[in-house]
């Protein structure tokens, strides 16, 4: 299949120049009226130029400056998202290991002071089911010093972050 | 008038110099660009998009990755280049997010009222009927070639496709178009000769 044709530059050409169809040569004409793939060129590019002439015109882009001004404050922003977002994700880590370490607490405290406790908590949520067994499984295998450094270190993690990256 | 310390002005020297270092282009570099480029690139993103509104925020969103990009521009026809993929992409992200704008703004009725619009007003909106039609690579790679002047190597960069695809894409989608201008031109004055005739 043809999908090109050599005169399709002077088409172009004559376009561009604003001589198509009226200041351009007779033979051009004549060419573009028998030949189907220019046929088709002038009447999609002029009517392009004609439809890009009145989109300009239509434009109302902002001033240079608004949208530099705007992209600047944009861009702190983003900055200011990037920073904060491995402290977030810190924070999220804090809150879990804080979450076994009241676990680990909560099985270093005396059992007798524990029982009374466990009763209040079966009181308040009848739902529960664990027992200090249960518990005791799931934090024997990490020694409790571990979990007080750790846990600590993890919450004191985000404000020394936050220290460390703050402008002023 | 409020007084000014020294520290203050060194304070607000280096929050000026910070927010400046965000980008590669300084903002004279980049209020030529943008005076050169502007215009243009609005023209484009609002008629592949059908909505000179989103062409509005989408233009904002072009220029702000642009700067954001950090890539070294050989010319500025290599940044021109940049300006538009960024736009086609956004466009195409807009398209797919279902945030196209209505192609064919206009109603056949209020097209039908308006008989004796101006010849080249009846030509646009044609256009802007058969554009609606089509698609929307076909749209850009056709304004870009058209309305834009660009070359097949410059399309197929803006477009993501290869060089030597270019001639024969671009090939089908005129001939599909020019049919469609011609279809409706063809029904718009055997209405009106109707109109006439009642």
């Amino acid at each position: 299949m043809t999908c090109e044709c050599d005169r399709e530059p002077d088409v172009l050409d004559a376009l561009a120049a604003g001589r198509w169809p009226a200041r351009c040569d007779e033979d051009l004409r004549a060419h573009v009226s028998a030949c189907a793939i220019c046929r088709d060129l002038a009447d999609v590019a002029t009517a392009f130029a004609e439809d890009r002439d009145a989109a300009w015109r239509a434009a109302h882009v902002p001033s240079a400056g608004v949208v530099w001004w705007r992209a600047q404050l944009r861009a702190r922003e983003d900055a200011a998202r990037a920073a904060g977002r491995p402290v977030a994700f810190v924070q999220g880590v804090a809150a879990s290991v804080a979450a076994w370490l009241a676990v680990a607490l909560f099985r270093a405290i005396p059992a007798g002071f524990a029982a009374e406790w466990r009763t209040w908590l079966a009181n308040v949520l009848p739902g529960l089911t664990f027992t200090m067994t249960d518990v005791s499984r799931l934090t024997a295998a990490v020694p409790l010093v571990m979990f007080v450094i750790v846990g600590g270190w993890l919450l004191l993690a985000p404000i020394a972050i936050y220290l460390a990256t703050v402008d002023d | 008038m409020p007084d000014v310390t020294i520290s203050e002005i060194e304070q607000l020297r280096a929050e000026a110099a910070a927010a400046d270092a965000v980008f590669e282009m300084d903002e004279e570099a980049f209020r030529a660009l943008y005076d050169r480029t502007a215009r243009a690139l609005w023209a484009y993103l609002s008629r592949i998009t059908g909505s000179p509104d989103l062409a509005d925020d989408l233009l904002q969103e072009t220029y702000y990755r642009f700067l954001r990009a950090r890539v070294l521009h050989e010319s500025d026809a290599h940044r021109r280049n940049s300006l538009f993929r960024i736009a086609t992409n956004l466009a195409r992200d807009g398209h797919r997010r279902g945030l196209r704008g209505r192609l064919v703004g206009i109603p056949d009725d209020t097209l039908r009222a308006s008989v004796d619009v101006a010849a080249d007003t009846e030509r646009r909106t044609d256009l802007g009927r058969a554009m609606a039609r089509l698609k929307p690579r076909e749209r850009q790679m056709l304004w870009l070639a058209y309305a834009q002047g660009s070359n097949h190597r410059d399309i197929a960069g803006t477009l993501g496709v290869k060089v030597e695809s270019v001639r024969l894409l671009l090939f089908r989608a005129r001939r599909k178009l020019a049919d469609l201008l011609r279809t409706d031109r063809t029904t718009s004055t055997i209405e009106k000769a109707v109109r006439h005739d009642v």
